[in-house]
């Protein structure tokens, strides 16, 4: 019998933002911010190889979705969950 | 499936007070003193006036006195609450109905084969509010929802009724917070700005299940007038009670558990028992100071041991508040003799759930196994949202 393997939900996926000087981001993936509903950082696992370093938005974008994007201080680049 | 089904709901607001006061509820503040031995001491049901100075049903007593000092404490009297509310199901089974007890004072039944009996929907309406006690209410409509809230609305010896055609005007310009939405779904409603059951039933469907879920469905319909909830009418119980009156007031413990023995041991003998179990069992005394104790016991497993009934009931006797002029014990509830008897409406969330476990079969069998996965939470309280759920696959029924 074909077995499936467990995976994590909410995987964070690479997204295209562009941000405003203070590092906020403007627009996700083409879409204009319209609002920035809050902002939180994540320090996690610093006593590991894999630590984890993230700056969170949840936005509300110009087409009225809710999203949540963090920039992964480490790398440098920017994931949103899905 | 969109019901049909004609729906009579009775209130008598302020049931237990009116018990209480025995008669009209007066002009003056009153309140409903607590029961002897509840802690902390929290007043009952409240009448008009009282409630205009603020005063309301779950606040301490010395709060009440505060707001309003005129306020007269009327002595609680559970007992005769209790067989009031039965007198008034009884009453109400009288006219034929099968009646779902909802609350002391408020039951719900359905008028479907009583139409005929009674000559029409306005006849049946007005020969069940006769069988009120003074300032009860009747209110009919097409669901549950709807039939409380005309009854609600209602007044005494004016029964509100409600068609199929008027049912949604009839919730369209209600606060949506009476729609008995979950604390959380009426919270995020709020923050939405919906403000009325019209709002709400202005939304498209597959908008308010994306947004609220199996919860905002549910209040989506009955925001239109649809309400598919069933009556649950009771099995009329036949009551299997015995007191013992004392001449002068008891108040020592021997005497008491002496008495509670006797009472059980001849309920246990009554040929009306049939040998059934007993599920459950409500003791209940007349204070000598005043007003009566109730207390209720439902036992895990139904059962007739005279041991195991004594060790449950006993313990009981310790919280009367004082000496007492009458005992009584009633077998309230009891078991079946020989297995289990299937209830005739099951209820909502059973069968939702045998539909998941239908639809999950039927995926397997086309799509085979692994394609059906479930959530399962592992870490809710984790930072990090990729950290708190696994998708497994679903291998249960």
């Amino acid at each position: 019998m074909k077995r499936t393997a467990a995976r994590r939900l909410s995987m964070p996926r690479a997204v295209p933002v562009t941000t405003d000087a203070a590092g906020v981001p403007t627009a996700v993936a083409g879409r204009a911010v319209l609002h920035l509903r809050d902002e939180w950082r994540v320090d996690e696992g610093w006593w590991t190889r894999e630590p984890l370093r993230r700056r969170y938005f949840e936005l509300v974008l110009r087409d009225g979705r809710n999203t949540v994007v963090f920039l992964d201080r480490r790398r440098g680049r920017w994931y949103a969950h899905r | 499936m969109r019901t049909h089904q004609l729906l009579v709901c009775v209130l008598v607001p302020r049931f237990a007070l009116r018990v209480a006061v025995r008669g009209p509820l007066p002009d003056e503040p009153v309140a409903l003193a607590p029961e002897p031995g509840d802690a902390p001491p929290l007043i009952g049901e409240v009448n008009a006036a009282a409630a205009t100075h603020g005063v309301r049903s779950g606040m301490r007593v010395g709060e009440a006195i505060a707001l309003c000092p005129r306020i007269q404490m009327i002595t609680a009297d559970p007992g005769t609450v209790a067989d009031a509310a039965e007198a008034l199901l009884v009453r109400l089974e009288g006219l034929g109905a099968a009646v779902e007890p909802l609350a002391p004072g408020a039951a719900l039944f359905a008028a479907d084969g009583l139409l005929r009996m009674h000559g029409g929907a306005r006849r049946l309406l007005a020969a069940t509010a006769e069988v009120l006690p003074t300032g009860g209410r009747v209110g009919a409509g097409p669901g549950r929802f709807i039939a409380r809230t005309a009854a609600q609305r209602a007044r005494p010896g004016r029964p509100v009724l409600v068609g199929h055609e008027g049912a949604a005007g009839f919730v369209h310009g209600l606060p949506v917070d009476r729609l008995d939405a979950p604390p959380q779904l009426a919270d995020e409603l709020a923050a939405l700005g919906i403000r009325t059951a019209g709002e709400l039933a202005a939304l498209p469907l597959p908008a308010v299940a994306d947004r609220l879920g199996p919860d905002g469905i549910a209040l989506w319909r009955m925001a239109r007038g649809e309400d598919e909830r069933h009556v649950c009418p009771r099995t009329p119980p036949e009551p299997l009670r015995e007191a013992i009156s004392f001449p002068e007031a008891v108040g020592n413990e021997i005497t008491l558990r002496q008495a509670a023995v006797v009472l059980l041991e001849r309920l246990l003998a009554a040929p009306r028992r049939r040998g059934r179990p007993v599920r459950t069992m409500v003791l209940s005394a007349q204070l000598a100071a005043g007003g009566s104790w109730r207390r209720q016991l439902t036992l895990r497993e139904a059962t007739a041991e005279p041991a195991r009934l004594r060790d449950a009931l006993l313990p009981r006797l310790a919280d009367l508040p004082g000496a007492i002029d009458r005992i009584s014990l009633e077998l309230a509830e009891l078991g079946d003799p020989g297995g289990r008897q299937q209830a005739l409406i099951r209820p909502a969330q059973e069968l939702r759930r045998e539909r998941a476990a239908e639809a999950a079969r039927q995926l397997r069998a086309g799509m085979g196994e692994g394609h059906l996965l479930r959530v399962v939470e592992v870490a809710p309280w984790s930072r990090i949202p990729e950290g708190r759920n696994l998708l497994v696959p679903f291998e249960g029924s």
